[in-house]
């Protein structure tokens, strides 16, 4: 395997679990994207100091816990405040995370679960999803156009996020075990 | 644990939390640190989401990746290299590259642009709030322009950098403005543009060295020390046009490199090449004035000519350009320092010929924004015809050289093209023409 192969490989699997990491610690997509990217940076960077009898994944944790450590400290921003025990849960959900990236195909696995619940929302909640993710449109914008508060918008959402997180494991494991 | 912190987390997922929601959960994360497998479970169903609907940054490179539809932009022909190229390929490598893209955010809520002019209205995002932009509105460190279909903004940088974001085109622009810290610098920040979908072009000002401006998407990097170029995000690729000098590309799913010079392009998405190519010529614009030019297209500045006082035969240049799918737009400044004035054009765009006559449309009056595609010109006149090379009118004296024997372009201005000293806005007049790209089945001009 050349290293261009195994570059893209490396980035391919690790890519959304990390980026789900990085938003899970800073609530900022973009920033994630960048800390994302320094993370892989780094890891290609220091690719000879990995000890390849070692975990994989907790060598790229390690990393990417760090560079949000620096990120931190370099942010003049306020971020949601992450001690080492959170630190520490967090590094253990997202393990859990990166495992399941180990599958072929889980990411595709997700989406198209991710889908097919999608299709289970009510109507009323699909247009308020579909307002947030495919026009980008703040909950304000959304409330007025459909007559509601913005706080009813949140909520919505956010019982939608919460049953499609269910409703995506679900399907996930029915696809693992049955 | 109960779901009391549902909204909270999921506004903080999706990067609408406020101080006060983040204070709130940072209290939470002090008494219940587990809680924060949670947040990762949020913010999996958020990337997800944002994947679906396509309107993230973060889409998986393991899928099945579409070609880039939308090329298209100009090229000067035989741009000339400048000074600053040498610094720009001196940069280092990909790594010190990569490493240049931690935020300091040490800036946030700074002022860091300014917006020049809007066409067909667009909106500005700062602080989770969105209201619609005006033009001559300060540009924040963390504000974000979303430019509909068919719209475009003006942007102007205190180093003269001028830059459009929007276009022509179908998709929405979402572009935020941000900086960053270069490493081991203490020198400053440089520039950064999320561009999350759509289309910019920009005319970047040298940049100070160390401190390239950063054009970011989802799928590649752009580091420009000083150029012209096109960024275009469709689908999950992301297509560079380089139309002067020199730009480093750094595609994300493998961390690959390229430098694209002017006149060549780029794709940056999962399985395309990865090698610039000559962007290919699309149109044909031959043009020349008396007695000086500035000619731009789509916003975007081609070339100039000055003629000394005195000229009587005006040399017309040739700019091979790419074009735009649908509209595009031919702006020229034109000038008049002594006697007769008059300004002669032809655009080719394969078998069709657009050419200067009194359908072009004219003012003496320089507007914000006069040279953008969409800019609205109902208000200026129809120019004035003063005779083609074949046939002289009265009040036309000038001669075309290398411009084409048989084009029925006429010698335009205003309906006044005799110099008139003291009347410093006879002297210059602005014109403007608009055509489809591919041109309309029909033959006819």
């Amino acid at each position: 395997m050349n290293h261009d192969v195994w570059t893209r490989a490396i980035v391919e699997q690790n890519q959304r679990w990390l980026m789900a990491y990085f938003v899970a610690a800073t609530g900022n997509h973009a920033e994630s994207e960048d800390l994302v990217q320094e993370t892989f940076a780094q890891a290609l960077k220091n690719a000879d100091r990995f000890d390849p009898s070692k975990s994989f994944g907790a060598w790229l944790r390690g990393i990417a816990r760090n560079v949000y450590l620096e990120h931190r400290r370099k942010s003049s921003h306020r971020l949601v405040a992450l001690n080492d025990a959170a630190l520490d849960h967090l590094d253990l959900a997202a393990a859990a995370s990166e495992e399941m990236h180990t599958v072929p195909g889980y990411g595709e696995s997700r989406i198209d679960a991710l889908k097919d619940c999608l299709e289970s929302l009510s109507e009323r909640t699909a247009e308020v999803v579909k307002r947030r993710y495919l026009k980008n449109q703040p909950s304000k914008a959304i409330a007025s156009s459909l007559g509601i508060t913005a706080m009813a918008v949140d909520l919505v959402l956010s019982r939608a996020r919460k049953a499609l997180v269910v409703c995506v494991n679900r399907k996930l494991r029915t696809e693992v075990h049955g | 644990m109960a779901d009391e912190y549902d909204d909270l987390i999921g506004r903080y997922v999706h990067g609408d939390a406020t101080q006060e929601d983040l204070a709130e959960l940072s209290r939470v994360l002090e008494r219940n640190p587990e809680i924060i497998s949670r947040f990762l479970a949020a913010a999996e169903i958020e990337r997800d989401l944002r994947e679906v609907y396509g309107t993230v940054a973060t889409k998986s490179v393991t899928r099945s990746v579409p070609a880039a539809r939308k090329p298209r932009s100009v090229r000067r022909p035989g741009a000339p290299s400048n000074s600053w190229i040498g610094t720009a390929t001196a940069v280092a490598a990909v790594i010190v590259i990569v490493a240049a893209f931690v935020l300091s955010a040490r800036g946030q809520g700074a002022v860091i642009a300014h917006v020049a002019a809007t066409v067909n209205g667009a909106m500005l995002i700062r602080d989770g709030d969105e209201s619609p932009l005006q033009s001559d509105t300060d540009v924040h460190i963390g504000d974000k322009l979303r430019v509909p279909a068919r719209a475009a903004v003006l942007v102007d940088f205190p180093d003269r950098t001028k830059m459009t974001v929007g276009s022509t085109g179908n998709d929405e622009t979402i572009a935020l403005f941000d900086e960053y810290s270069p490493p081991n610098s203490s020198s400053g920040t440089g520039k950064k543009i999320r561009l999350e979908s759509g289309v910019m072009t920009a005319e970047v000002s040298p940049q100070p060295k160390g401190r390239p401006m950063l054009v970011t998407t989802s799928r590649a990097t752009a580091e420009v020390v000083g150029t012209q170029l096109k960024v275009s995000v469709e689908n999950e690729a992301t297509r560079l046009d380089v139309l002067e000098g020199k730009v480093r590309l750094r595609r994300l799913s493998d961390f690959a490199v390229a430098d694209v010079k002017g006149g060549e392009f780029l794709v940056a998405s999962k399985d395309a090449d990865f090698s610039p190519r000559a962007i290919p010529p699309e149109g044909r614009i031959i043009i020349t004035c008396d007695d000086r030019y500035e000619l731009f297209l789509n916003g975007v500045k081609l070339g100039q000519r000055d003629f000394p006082k005195g000229t009587w035969f005006f040399d017309a240049q040739t700019y091979d350009v790419g074009l735009l799918k649908g509209k595009n737009t031919v702006a020229i400044r034109g000038g008049n320092i002594d006697n007769i004035a008059g300004l002669i054009a032809e655009i080719q765009v394969g078998n069709k010929r657009y050419v200067t006559g009194k359908d072009w449309r004219c003012s003496h009056n320089e507007e914000l924004g006069w040279s953008a595609i969409n800019f609205n010109d109902s208000h200026w006149s129809n120019a004035a015809e003063y005779g083609t090379e074949r046939n002289e009118r009265p009040k036309k004296h000038a001669k075309a050289a290398r411009f084409p024997m048989d084009s029925d372009a006429s010698w335009i201005w205003s309906d006044n093209n005799m110099f008139a000293p003291g009347r410093d806005s006879e002297n210059t007049v602005f014109f403007r023409f608009s055509f489809d790209f591919p041109p309309p089945l029909s033959s006819s001009h």
